[in-house]
């Protein structure tokens, strides 16, 4: 473990300093969580600096389908959890990948694309992790258009 | 090895590069046990979603419906009475209990010991009695409700509580010493399986698979959650960075949550257990982000609202997803740290695999629109493949 | 003519080894149980005595499944050549009264070396499966042969030596037991010996169920797999009954004279029956070992150890 970790507004301050008008909101929700909201060009330079700080694990990645875009949120922090979420558009769900920073973020990148069809550049292995291997390409299940076919009882 | 294995507690598929005995390479391909069940959360009202949260996982019932509730009665802003966050913790911790003690015996039975096996599932009972005394059910509790628990424990039972685990207690310190001392399970769970310190901090790994590598984290400590931060303990940690670092720290786990349990019984404040809550509600829009300390690791859940009855997104990350990067990084030999196939149950066993948690998301129809395909049709398009 | 076939088929001949070993596959089973806090078998005869027997007979009325890609004539004649050499080789062990159902001079020698060819039959079993798991159950059994088959045999033939003679009746008839003192050794490096060859806990690394799915075994079904599972019984009763012979005295004991075709059976029995205790003790208190492991094992302590013995037991003879 890197030293102390930082409290939650030490962490906001660091990327207000860091980044400047590149965020778009920071709060403190409650005791340990922060959430903070990036554009997409700094998404990374984010996390980078998170990790400089100390804040140097991540926990998840979320994907949310949000209507003209696609929403990803990094999990970072042991015992801060800080959000840090940005927006790709539909029509082009691009994002670099963590792999360099944290190389067990392949497999969530992984399931963030399959899911909901956001490329993260870089990653060495954006292949099928949890569909089945006949699922069509171009599908992805968590999109808000995708309505999942309810199965037919056994007869 | 799988996808259909004696190994394998739920269907999972190893692919392994083998040069005679030893493995040169690997991959995991969990995909086989897909449900669906984020997709399925985002059309079910926040009370429905939780019997669904529930049964993600078979054994870590009780982490999912603890994570769940606290999850949005954040959102949502409901207060839950004291005494609930007390029994939520004594439930949450018999569950590590019996989580630990089935891994116990599976891995004994990996390790072809099944003496242990039999011994460790015997003890198991015990709990899963005590489990069903207090909640109703054995393996899936039904105990956390949106608002509290459905159920009180009283004196009878919490003496009971006590004199069962006591004499638990017993056996698994035996337990613990045949570990440090049978030089067959020693000889075939010390140094196998490695896993670097520098490595589990870089594949991100959680729970019993960093702890045993040095890394000392837990979620009750780093962010506790219910009333951990009345209720003493101390985290197990090893430095061995393999499968039998991790075998002592889920043993040690063990003992300490007994210590947890008792604790709590003594302290529990009286008082309500649950805070009624209507069963269709509208949290306002916004997200939260819950964390616990699952038997496999540290369990992570975020939910976002708006404002409708029924969540926006819900996303459940399982520690055993989060331990996949390290346990393909275990499987693979490297320079004189030679992996044989004998390892490969033992290596893939120490992470606590739990698929059923991790492949989560969907599988009910391929297109979603075009074709409609019989059953049996589709029974004859997988076999082709 | 026909007291010739009785014996041969019924008494002490086939029929009363399959029973035997049926027997001691019980008691395997029972001790084991129940040092695991289990019953064990229980409801087929009386304490489950019969469960052997209908486990078998389950077996047979399964269906024959021959894989696609099995070479049909080793996967036919492995179970039946199995069954026939561990039963011919058991034909030699006395097992009813002081000589064997047959006896020559130099029988104990012909045992071992039937010993070892079933352990290549084994691996052709294996072999003559196409499936991945059988294969690599194969190459573990006849890498182990590598390991436990010499210090098998200097153990038995260190007794023999010091015993001057390679005629297994010959050393029933003395009824000498040869447990304590140089001949300890031997006790303790056959026991070790012969349950790596039995494949049993701990070294049954050419079946692990829970890494290769039954290894060798895993294709045969139906009869085949009922007569690899008898040769096997016969197998146990093969290696505790020359265990018996060699050093606990033969299936001899006091008696009053006349009553020695009534006694002795009951004797072998019991003897039997203990060193098929000590087995089970192994069995229930161990995990499985890894092949590597096992060799350096073998080669780092049994070997060295089975020469010292079979030297020692040459000079003192």
């Amino acid at each position: 473990m890197k030293g102390r970790e930082p409290s939650e507004e030490e962490v906001v301050s660091w990327l207000r300093e860091r980044l400047g008008g590149a965020v778009l909101d920071a709060r403190v929700a409650r005791k340990r969580r922060v959430f903070v909201r990036v554009d997409r060009e700094h998404f990374k330079t984010a996390l980078i600096a998170l990790k400089e700080l100390g804040v140097d694990f991540l926990e998840a990645l979320t994907g949310v389908d949000a209507g003209d875009s696609i929403e990803v949120i990094a999990h970072v922090g042991r015992s801060v959890s800080v959000a840090v979420e940005t927006a790709v558009p539909k029509g082009d769900p691009r994002l670099p990948s963590l792999v360099d920073l944290y190389p067990g973020a392949e497999v969530y990148e992984r399931e963030v694309w399959e899911m909901l069809g956001v490329v993260f550049e870089g990653n060495p292995r954006l292949a099928r992790a949890f569909l089945p291997e006949d699922w069509p390409k171009g599908v992805y299940p968590l999109r808000k258009d995708y309505e999942p076919k309810h199965p037919e009882p056994l007869r | 090895m799988g996808p259909q294995h004696p190994i394998h507690p739920e269907a999972t598929l190893i692919k392994l590069k083998v040069e005679g005995e030893h493995v040169v390479d690997a991959d995991i391909d969990a995909s086989f046990v897909h449900r669906g069940i984020e997709k399925a959360l985002e059309h079910k009202t926040y009370v429905q979603g939780l019997f669904l949260a529930e049964r993600i996982c078979g054994i870590c019932n009780v982490a999912h419906t603890t994570c769940y509730t606290l999850n949005v009665e954040g959102l949502a802003g409901i207060e839950v009475p004291q005494r609930a966050l007390w029994l939520r913790l004594i439930v949450e911790e018999l569950a590590r209990v019996s989580s630990h003690l089935l891994w116990l015996g599976l891995l004994a039975h990996v390790v072809g010991f099944e003496s242990l096996f039999m011994l460790a599932f015997r003890d198991r009972e015990v709990v899963l009695d005590l489990m069903e005394e207090i909640a109703g059910g054995r393996v899936t509790s039904g105990y956390n409700v949106i608002g509290g628990v459905r159920r009180d424990i009283d004196a009878a039972t919490a003496y009971k509580i006590k004199s069962s685990l006591a004499k638990l207690k017993e056996r698994v310190v035996k337990y613990r010493r045949l570990l440090e001392e049978d030089p067959i399970v020693r000889a075939r769970t010390v140094g196998v399986g490695y896993l670097s310190p520098s490595e589990a901090k870089e594949l991100l790994a959680v729970g019993p698979v960093a702890r045993a590598s040095g890394i000392a984290y837990d979620i009750r400590v780093n962010d506790p959650y219910l009333v951990h931060e009345e209720v003493p303990f101390n985290p197990v940690v090893y430095d061995t960075c393999d499968a039998w670092g991790r075998a002592m720290v889920r043993v040690g786990e063990i003992l300490e949550s007994i210590g947890m349990i008792v604790y709590a019984l003594d302290h529990a404040p009286s008082g309500e257990i649950r805070a009624r809550v209507p069963p269709v509600f509208r949290p306002p829009p916004g997200e939260n982000v819950t964390r616990v300390e699952a038997p496999r690791g540290e369990l992570l859940h975020y939910v976002r609202s708006d404002g409708s009855e029924k969540p926006y997104r819900y996303k459940v990350r399982t520690p055993t997803l989060a331990n996949l990067p390290a346990a393909i990084s275990m499987l693979k030999s490297r320079g004189d740290r030679v992996v044989h196939i004998a390892d490969v149950p033992v290596i893939f066993g120490s992470i606590d695999p739990c698929i059923c948690c991790t492949a989560r998301v969907l599988v009910v129809n391929e297109k979603g629109a075009a074709k409609e395909f019989q059953l049996d049709e589709l029974a004859a398009k997988r076999w082709a493949r | 003519m026909i007291a010739e076939a009785l014996r041969a088929f019924v008494y002490p001949g086939i029929a009363y080894m399959v029973a035997l070993a049926l027997l001691l596959e019980w008691l395997d089973r029972k001790i084991v149980a129940r040092l695991q806090n289990r019953v064990g078998p229980y409801y087929a005869g009386p304490h489950g005595l019969l469960q052997p027997l209908a486990d078998l007979i389950k077996l047979l009325a399964k269906e024959d499944v021959v894989p696609l890609g099995a070479d049909r004539i080793l996967f036919t004649l492995s179970p039946i050549a199995a069954f026939v050499v561990v039963t011919v080789a058991a034909a030699f062990v006395p097992l009813a009264s002081t000589s064997g159902l047959v006896s020559a001079e130099g029988d104990a020698v012909a045992v071992l070396a039937l010993i070892t060819i079933y352990l290549l039959l084994v691996y052709t079993a294996g072999a003559a499966s196409p499936s991945r798991y059988s294969q690599v159950g194969a190459v573990r059994a006849a890498h182990m042969l590598l390991g436990f088959e010499i210090p098998l045999m200097l153990s038995c033939l260190g007794v023999l030596a010091s015993a001057g003679s390679f005629r297994l009746s010959e050393l029933a008839a003395r009824g000498s037991v040869r447990v304590f003192g140089l001949h300890a050794v031997g006790f303790a490096i056959f026991l070790i010996a012969a349950q790596a060859e039995l494949e049993r806990l701990p070294f049954d690394i050419p079946e692990a169920e829970q890494e290769i799915v039954s290894g060798w075994l895993v294709e045969y079904s139906s009869w085949r797999l009922a007569l690899f599972r008898l040769a096997r019984d016969i197998e146990l009763l093969l290696l505790s009954g020359l265990a018996v012979t060699l050093f606990l005295g033969g299936p001899v004991g006091p008696s009053p004279p006349g009553a020695e075709p009534l006694l002795y059976p009951l004797y072998f029995i019991a003897k039997a029956a203990l060193i098929v205790f000590l087995f089970s003790l192994v069995r229930a208190s161990t995990a499985r070992i890894r092949l590597d492991q096992f060799v350096t094992f073998c080669w780092r302590y049994l070997v060295p150890t089975s020469f010292a013995y079979f030297a020692l037991a040459v000079l003192v003879a």
